[in-house]
């Protein structure tokens, strides 16, 4: 009966639910975590790609959140300040094993004569296709190439261009200068492009 | 066809740049200090950001126009990173789906056995 009773409380509104939790309120607790937690782990996932890995970072993030919700100032939602937790928790984590190093990925990079001219002609990218089962398989196809870039490429293209975190926060968070983070970044989405590049050619077998 | 300089860029498809487009290029260059293709591309993110100010910012609108590659290039480029954006989305959308009750049922003891951690008192 537990279950449905923290299901019954589903609509508790924000500042409730912050009270609720100050005063120790298992209940509201639980009630948090289910309605967090796929979507922690969704963004845990993005980052570690391990999925026992990407579980401990979401359990450390309410456990972090646990400890520390005296001190929270409603100006995010407590959802977005999980959020935030679970991405620091990724990206120590990465940090620690040392897996942000930046890999070579120059052959999908552009190139340019000594005159700085750019050497290969580019396709002009379709426009969106209308049924939504074509949509769904452009977004798999582009998931199966983000996949391939390393993870430093990748964790820069999940903070900027998804988690929409400025330069200078995504830099602070991966320990690297900002120039640094702004040439990642363009690398990670110029070798994006050249590897999804099949889809306007029409050449997507995958 | 050959020698008539055409002005398709790519036409020939072997990354050669039309003859008339390198010309038009040096005389902008010239003329207004147009960047190259890598001084464009080196300032894409600053430009998508909107971080640059406007000297900048209209050379690389200025190369945009000048050169055909580089216009399809921010376009390819552009796309590439909202497909990106809506694709990592996606995948959020269906973890939302399928909340794992045995990580629900982790965090939920492992938060009882840290409330039973004595260090508040």
């Amino acid at each position: 009966m537990d279950r449905s009773q923290a299901e019954g409380q589903a609509e508790l509104d924000e500042t409730e639910l912050v009270a609720r939790l100050k005063a120790g309120d298992e209940r509201a607790f639980e009630m948090l975590v289910r309605r967090e937690t796929g979507r922690l782990l969704a963004a845990a996932r993005r980052l570690v790609r391990d999925e026992a890995a990407a579980y401990d970072c979401v359990q450390e993030a309410f456990l972090s959140a646990y400890k520390a919700i005296d001190g929270f100032e409603p100006r995010s939602s407590v959802g977005a300040w999980l959020h935030r937790i679970t991405i620091n928790a990724a990206l120590m984590r990465l940090r620690k094993e040392r897996r942000l190093a930046e890999t070579s990925i120059d052959d999908l990079l552009p190139s340019f004569d000594s005159d700085g001219w750019r050497r290969d002609l580019v396709e002009v990218p379709a426009g969106d296709p209308e049924s939504e089962l074509e949509r769904r398989r452009i977004r798999e196809f582009v998931r199966s190439k983000i996949d391939v870039l390393p993870e430093g490429y990748r964790t820069a293209l999940v903070l900027r261009d998804l988690e929409g975190w400025s330069t200078r926060e995504a830099a602070e968070a991966l320990g690297i200068a900002e120039g640094a983070m702004k040439v990642r970044l363009h690398r990670a989405r110029a070798a994006l492009k050249r590897l999804i590049e099949p889809l306007w050619t029409g050449d997507v077998s995958a | 066809m050959t020698g008539s300089g055409t002005t398709q860029p790519g036409a020939g498809g072997t990354g050669q740049r039309g003859t008339w487009a390198r010309i038009r290029h040096w005389i902008a260059r010239g003329l207004h200090g147009a960047m190259t293709c890598e001084e464009f591309e080196g300032g894409l993110v600053d430009y998508l950001d909107g971080n640059l100010g406007p000297l900048a910012r209209r050379q690389i609108e200025l190369h945009t126009q000048l050169c055909p590659h580089c216009r399809r290039y921010l376009q390819a480029y552009d796309r590439a990173r909202r497909l990106a954006g809506d694709a990592m989305r996606d995948s959020e959308e269906q973890a939302l789906q399928a909340v794992p009750e045995d990580l629900v049922q982790g965090i939920l003891a492992a938060r009882r056995s840290e409330s039973r951690a004595p260090d508040g008192g």
